[in-house]
């Protein structure tokens, strides 16, 4: 027999005549035992981790697992620690969570077929506890959950935290109102030419129109509509539409065009009351091909008021390419206070809410998340191997 | 390439976009394409009187690329690379009879066409020639000229598959 030195620490046996198994195991023995007569490890026992308490770093990685999409996924990760977390399990056509307001629970509407891909159709809103991230309960909605790329507006959460709102296509448009505090599906309200959910308060909702307006809902205690009016046209669809993915600050949505501009509409009592638009991009940019695009490429920090926008230099109908930068402007003046410059392409972009916070990014088609500082831009956090096809982060 | 820088990496042959997709809509009202009375291509209705089959004689490019001019709004995996083809959905799927449209230039004949993207669904994602243009592409709000959406509706499921690129017509001018 000869032996060798390993390259960590370990040896390379080759066995020759006269070696017999004993002696083999004799001499593993001897040579895996630790140095200097330390105690050997001790037998463990095995457990399920809980998980701490929230930080104002947690954040939720929508993946819908594109290729394998009746298996999405919810991917929570401490963007401070550069570490995942935790998971769950989603099922099929993973578009947007809703988090409760103490982050006690996590709401996510998903459907299930009853034979993985055919059967029977169920559309529900799953509650998770999100100390564990488990499912613990499931309101069953109309079969009708619009799904497609994922997108924020996919549902929305009333500011109490009591009525979770799901958009629905047929393609006719509608919305569920599910109060997730009595589990009970209250109903199904129809918001024909208006699509997606951007919650205004603890009973009122808007969703916007292809006729360039937002539709107003003020609903009851019971979800049923007590109001509905439609805003003033306040973009054009046909010349320069705002995208889908919006930011709130307060009551105040802020809407993004194709060619850059925004769009704030204020809300008050669940009434719309749209304000003169803004540009992102100086005339020069814009002749520069400066543009939005992307998926969730904008994010507001409410406290400060820092409006972050994922921005490339493109062409028409670039409006869902990457960005390598992200644009800081100040809301209040409308300035632009910063450039960051990313380290990899991006078309999503999260920010946390806390007095130190953080860019969090991704793009559809690689399995890694950014982190970066977002008062200096500097990269904090490189977090690879997953989510596989993350679509966008979301903060509590 | 892999099909997920495809989807960044838009073409690199952008073919133009037509002016006319508002006016075939003021002309037609809703958007909705059923593959059950698909007109012809000129050049194939002088031929025969039996539905036409994709691709024509009149046209040229690959079906099964990013770049075939029919793909100009599309915004899935490409259908003639499942087992189908632009205008036949994969054998077991089933075609979603309404959809989204495009308006794509056929570089032959130098004419607009509408194009229907109908969905095949009740299998999961297909998973090759994965195409993503936005040319013309409109949020959501705007559901007729949105390939974001799911189309797999008035199908017996909603799951996708793939998605076609059938020609309707000719996008007529005012």
């Amino acid at each position: 027999m000869t032996w060798t030195h390993g390259e960590h620490r370990g040896l390379i046996l080759s066995l020759g005549e006269g070696m017999n198994m004993k002696k083999l195991l004799w001499l593993i023995a001897c040579v895996t035992l630790p140095a200097h007569g330390a105690e050997p490890l001790k037998a463990e026992t095995y457990f399920t981790a809980t998980l701490p308490k929230p930080t104002p770093h947690w954040v939720f990685v929508n993946d819908m697992n594109f290729l394998g999409y009746v298996d999405g996924k919810v991917y929570l990760i401490d963007a401070g620690a550069g570490k995942m977390l935790g998971m769950m399990s989603t099922g099929t056509y993973q578009m947007a969570i809703e988090i409760a307001p103490d982050v006690s629970a996590v709401y996510v509407p998903v459907t299930f077929y009853s034979r993985g891909t055919h059967g029977e159709r169920t559309d529900a809103v799953v509650i998770y506890e999100t100390e564990g991230l488990t499912p613990v309960a499931e309101v069953v909605i109309p079969p009708k959950r619009a799904t497609g790329m994922p997108m924020r507006g996919y549902s929305g959460m009333s500011d109490d935290g009591r009525f979770v709102y799901v958009a629905n296509m047929t393609p006719a448009s509608s919305f569920s109102v599910v109060d997730v505090v009595a589990r009970k599906f209250l109903g199904e309200i129809e918001s024909a030419g208006c699509a997606l959910i951007f919650p205004t308060g603890n009973r009122s909702l808007a969703s916007l129109c292809g006729d360039g307006t937002v539709q107003t809902f003020v609903l009851d205690e019971v979800g049923a509509v007590t109001a509905r009016a439609k805003s003033a046209p306040f973009f054009d669809p046909n010349v320069d539409p705002v995208t889908e993915k919006a930011s709130r600050r307060g009551n105040t949505w802020y809407f993004f065009s194709f060619e850059g501009y925004v769009h704030p509409v204020a809300f008050e009592g669940g009434t719309a009351n749209p304000q003169p638009k803004w540009s992102l991009f100086t005339d020069e940019e814009r002749n520069d091909g400066w543009r939005v695009g992307g998926s969730q490429f904008n994010a507001v920090h409410e406290a400060n008021g820092r409006l972050y926008v994922i921005v490339h230099q493109g062409e028409t109908d670039s409006h869902k390419d990457p960005g390598m930068n992200v644009w800081v402007y100040d809301l209040a003046t409308r300035a632009k206070v910063d450039v960051i410059d990313l380290e990899s392409h991006a078309v999503s972009v999260a920010v946390t809410q806390d007095v130190e916070p953080l860019l969090v990014t991704n793009t559809l088609e690689l399995p890694v998340i950014h982190v970066y500082d977002a008062t200096s831009g500097a990269l904090v956090n490189v977090i690879e191997g997953g989510p596989m096809t993350p679509s966008f982060p979301q903060v509590p | 390439m892999n099909f997920f820088d495809r989807l960044v990496t838009r073409s690199a042959r952008r073919i133009a976009r037509a002016t006319s997709r508002r006016h075939f809509l003021a002309r037609f009202g809703v958007a909705l394409g059923g593959t059950a009375a698909l007109p012809l291509l000129p050049v194939a209705r002088a031929e025969s009187t039996s539905p036409a089959r994709a691709p024509q004689p009149g046209e040229q490019g690959d079906p099964t690329t990013c770049e075939y001019w029919r793909h100009c709004a599309i915004d899935g995996f490409l259908c003639g690379c499942c087992g189908g083809s632009a205008n036949a959905c994969p054998p077991g799927t089933e075609p979603a009879p309404v959809t989204w449209i495009g308006t794509c230039k056929n570089p032959v004949d130098g004419k607009d066409y509408v194009i229907s993207y109908n969905d095949c669904c009740g299998k999961s994602a297909c998973g090759r020639c994965l195409c993503n243009r936005n040319e013309g592409d409109r949020p959501v709000y705007m559901p007729a000229k949105s390939n974001d959406l799911n189309w797999c509706h008035g199908t017996s499921n909603n799951i996708y598959h793939c998605s076609t690129a059938v020609v309707l017509g000719l996008a007529l001018d005012d």
